[in-house]
């Protein structure tokens, strides 16, 4: 790691499910010589691309995990994260997007800006990412990159630009025309391994005459000396005009655009130009870290070695040789036999060995300088903890942990089972916030939440391809929740006198529905209530909110005030005011008017015009809210906030309803209230679960 | 109750324009104004009033994506509702959403033919019947266009109410009506015009022809207050 930080790339490959992005990977991986063979994502040869490292990838061919991986292009070091494409995993998603400098967005010159794409853009410009963009797939017939750029202006807002000319589309696409250089670009040999340069043909001299003036004129916007240069009407340089690109990038006011043919293996070459050219090192980009002894202030960091460290650990993942930590420095440098403060856990840890991974394999190292990235070995941690050198106490900003909206009951079949299961859990719940387990007392079963059927179903093949588990599943249920609706009051007196020591505890109050989970204000004045027993008062209520007194769901939105109250000067404990706030809770409950709620999702359906009205009055049977339609040529969108009740099996039915020509995205939208027909339903099947879990 | 306070506070109804009163269904209406003040809010608002007057309203736009035109309404109807905040507000926006709908097209795949199939289509699976139909962005250039004949008589073979944003240009002459000049070809088919003045560090609206910006400007219930874009009860 002799490199200077200003050779440094950090970036992510993001994009639409199939647009190619793993293809890409893998050819960039080829051509900067980290990898010998090429391996197609569906490859006949049965390998599988390399960043797809889990075998449930590479049968699938998606891309789950966000592998990071290094390679070198003509001396600078690239970090590529690869990000997955599926909303399903959006955590994991944001998560690799946080220790990005950079991104290349790859976008379909047949599909163009994809519903899927709109959503990956919208977190990259969240988290201020630079972009580039590379239209893939330029091979394919109906190619159109022109067109897609088009989109980018419109439908992502990005002022797009093309650094770049295809020579032919679709299957006479042959190559590309730089427009900065004014020189073809053809690709030879195995792999496109060779660029070879020549002269623009002359059929498209003129269009790539105009095509540049546009880029030009694009850029001259970011550069005083470009701007005087066109108005005096000198030659333009390429360096001049690539100067004025990389600033306008890193500025995020403009977004370059290339094209080829990651399948053909057109294009490749140039775009990893683009990538040390246009998008950022880390010391260009500003990063921030909350400063948790000053309420969360955000403190600049410099990525300089010599500063105290600072770290995120971004990504676990388990090895046969033990838990591995992916991490990225943002300033100061790890170092082998350093100690490290972790922020969250507030334990001291040594680190040990540090290696640098390229997918599944890895590199051994001495030291992460600022700004890159590396991986540790033997460090016990989950992912988004902060690391610093002790004394410090600084996090990398908090992320925002969406809230699971579907749980499943598994069962391991046997003993062997239940203790993988137990290690597997364990090990997700680490790696992922957004997954979590609950034991059911009641019922034996262990419970898994996730954010949508796809995100569990990949925790369950995971659970039965790497720990070998057999299980028993129950049927998906949606995270129902209770709320109330209006202020109630409550007066509730626990007292028993049955021998030995009474119990006694009056509390006297109201709750009401409030935007916080809970919350809890004690206005007791006098003594009435000793303040001794507050927190237990406290106690009582806040455990009433786990297991709604309605339909016995957990209760969200609560503010309980206590007002006054009495005790006995014997009889009074802790364990009576407990009893006494629940007792309080339960009968103010009843009439703060309760309501089932319900996840609401945003669904987004992508279809081919012919059966829009189909999908449209199958969102609807399912009480869908069709917010819109969006019409984009060739096909039509359908947005709709639709319950996630609704939705189990959708994509089957969507399948069969389009001749499996539409696709369609899912996210969280809100919780809202269930209509009284359905709550009738929920009751019903309630009331049966519990018979049978009785029998 | 938070509904009725909403509707006593119609735009429509303080110009003295029932919300279905004096433009009957087959009529056009539009909103002139130049870019940038305020022709999106003011016909945004118009929409979510008629929705609180239970009409079914279709929003089309040729120049945002559909979450962009949602966000537009919810915003207003937040904007709206601020005065008399209550818990209440968030189940009335959901009720609201059933009678709306919004269809967007890229502003060059854009064409009447187009427009008329797609809503006949709903109308017939009956997923959403509009009674008001709310367009954003439509070009008025062409003064041969036939497009807007053919928009009339479906308007009235549907009994469809159709508002239009109309952009005009600073430096576009006014005919003595008040109507701009290049909108004076197309005004014969339109039962109710509004147009948006800014004046200094307001913006008013008055309706063309027929009364004078004097006589608008008397009227201080008309101002739009030109952070919110609201119609503001008091001239700022």
């Amino acid at each position: 790691m002799s490199l200077e930080i200003k050779n440094v790339r950090n970036i992510g490959i993001s994009a639409h499910i199939d647009s190619g992005k793993t293809t890409l990977t893998e050819r960039i991986l080829y051509l900067t010589k980290r990898i010998h063979k090429v391996h197609e994502v569906r490859g006949k040869d049965g390998v599988g691309a390399t960043m797809d490292s889990m075998a449930l990838e590479k049968e699938r061919g998606i891309t789950i995990a966000s592998a990071a991986t290094y390679c070198t292009w003509n001396g600078y070091e690239v970090n590529i994260i690869d990000t997955p494409g599926h909303v399903d995993f959006t955590m994991e998603v944001e998560r690799s997007l946080r220790v990005l400098d950079g991104a290349i967005l790859v976008l379909c010159a047949v599909g163009g800006v994809q519903s899927q794409s709109i959503t990956v853009d919208q977190q990259m410009k969240r988290y201020n990412i630079p972009r580039i963009a590379f239209i893939n797939k330029c091979d394919r017939s109906g190619a159109n990159p022109f067109r897609v750029i088009d989109q980018l202006r419109e439908k992502l807002g990005h002022n797009a630009i093309a650094l770049q000319i295809p020579i032919g589309l679709e299957a006479g696409h042959e190559g590309v025309i730089d427009l900065i250089s004014m020189k073809a670009f053809y690709f030879e040999d195995e792999w496109g391994k060779t660029v070879k340069t020549d002269e623009i043909p002359d059929a498209l001299k003129d269009e790539a005459a105009q095509k540049r003036e546009e880029l030009m004129e694009a850029a001259s916007i970011f550069s005083d000396d470009l701007t005087e240069a066109i108005l005096e009407e000198q030659e333009v340089s390429a360096k001049l005009l690539a100067g004025a690109i990389r600033n306008g990038t890193i500025k995020r006011k403009l977004t370059p655009v290339l094209m080829g043919s990651a399948y053909k293996n057109k294009g490749i070459q140039p775009l990893l130009n683009a990538v040390t050219d246009y998008l950022p090192s880390p010391r260009e980009v500003e990063s921030h870290a909350l400063d948790i002894s000053q309420e969360e202030t955000p403190v600049a960091l410099t990525a300089d070695d010599k500063e105290p460290l600072v770290a995120l650990a971004f990504k676990l993942e388990d090895t046969p040789y033990g838990q591995l930590t992916y991490i990225r420095t943002y300033q100061g440098e790890l170092k082998k036999g350093n100690t490290v403060y972790n922020v969250r856990s507030g334990k001291k840890i040594k680190i040990g060995r540090i290696v640098r991974m390229h997918a599944d394999k890895m590199e051994e190292v001495d030291k992460i300088p600022a700004g890159f990235i590396g991986a540790l070995f033997g460090v016990d941690c989950a992912s988004g903890d902060t690391f610093v050198e002790p004394g410090m106490n600084l996090s990398m900003s908090s992320m925002y942990i969406p809230k699971p909206v579907i749980t499943l009951a598994v069962k391991p079949a046997d003993y062997k089972s239940e203790t993988n299961m137990s290690k597997a859990l364990n090990r997700f719940t680490k790696e992922d916030p957004t997954f979590q387990t609950n034991y059911n007392p009641e019922t034996g079963e262990t419970l898994i939440s996730g954010m949508g059927e796809l995100h569990l179903e990949v925790y369950l093949e995971r659970m039965k391809r790497e720990y070998s588990v057999a299980l028993h599943t129950g049927e998906p249920q949606v995270a129902y929740r209770e709320a109330i609706t209006q202020q109630s009051q409550f007066d509730y007196t626990h007292k028993k006198q049955t021998g030995g020591a009474g119990q006694f505890g009056r509390v006297i109050g109201y709750m009401e529905p409030t935007e916080e989970e809970f919350e809890f204000e004690n206005k007791v004045s006098g003594g009435n209530i000793p303040t001794l027993y507050i927190p237990a008062c406290e106690k009582g209520f806040r455990e009433c909110m786990k297991k709604g007194p309605y339909m016995k769901f957990p209760v969200t939105g609560v503010r309980v005030v206590l007002n006054d109250g009495s005790s006995h000067s014997v009889d009074s404990s802790e364990m009576a005011f407990q009893a006494a706030a629940r007792g309080g809770f339960q009968q103010a409950y009843h009439k703060a008017g309760p309501v089932l709620l319900e996840p609401v999702m945003k669904v987004a359906v992508e279809t081919p015009d012919e059966y829009q009205g189909n999908v449209m009055g199958s969102l609807n049977q399912r009480r869908g809210v069709i917010i819109g339609v969006q019409d984009e040529g060739v096909s039509t969108v359908i947005e709709a906030h639709v319950p996630l009740a609704e939705m189990f099996g959708y994509s089957t039915v969507l399948r069969s309803l389009t001749q499996g020509k539409a696709q369609f995205t899912m996210e969280f939208e809100t919780y809202k209230e269930v209509p009284k027909s359905v709550l009738q339903e929920i009751e019903k099947n309630l009331r049966q679960s519990s018979k049978t879990a009785a029998q | 109750m938070l509904k009725d306070s909403l509707i006593s506070r119609d735009p429509l109804k303080i110009i003295g324009e029932q919300a279905a009163g004096t433009i009957e269904n087959g009529g056009f209406a539009a909103i002139l104004a130049r870019a940038g003040v305020g022709k999106t809010a003011l016909l945004v608002q118009l929409a979510i009033y008629a929705m609180l007057n239970d009409k079914n309203i279709l929003h089309i736009s040729t120049e945002n994506p559909v979450d962009k035109v949602n966000l537009w309404h919810r915003e207003v109807f937040y904007r709206l509702t601020q005065s008399d905040a209550t818990p209440q507000t968030e189940k009335l926006w959901n009720q609201l959403l059933h009678n709306r709908f919004i269809m967007t097209f890229e502003t060059e795949s854009f064409n009447v033919d187009k427009l008329e199939k797609r809503i006949s289509e709903l109308m017939a699976s009956e997923i959403f019947r509009p009674q008001q139909i709310m367009i954003d962005g439509f070009t008025f250039a062409d003064e041969n266009d036939t497009r807007l004949d053919g928009l009339k008589n479906f308007a009235r073979e549907h009994q469809l109410i159709f508002w239009f944003t109309v952009r005009t240009h600073r430096d576009d002459p006014v005919a003595p009506s008040g109507i701009p000049n290049s909108f004076v070809p197309f005004s014969g088919l339109f039962d109710l015009m509004l147009q948006l003045h800014p004046d200094k560090n307001r913006v008013y609206l008055k309706k063309v022809p027929g009364e004078t910006a004097a006589e608008a400007e008397s009227n201080s219930e008309l101002y739009l207050d030109p952070s919110t874009m609201l119609i503001s009860d008091a001239p700022v």
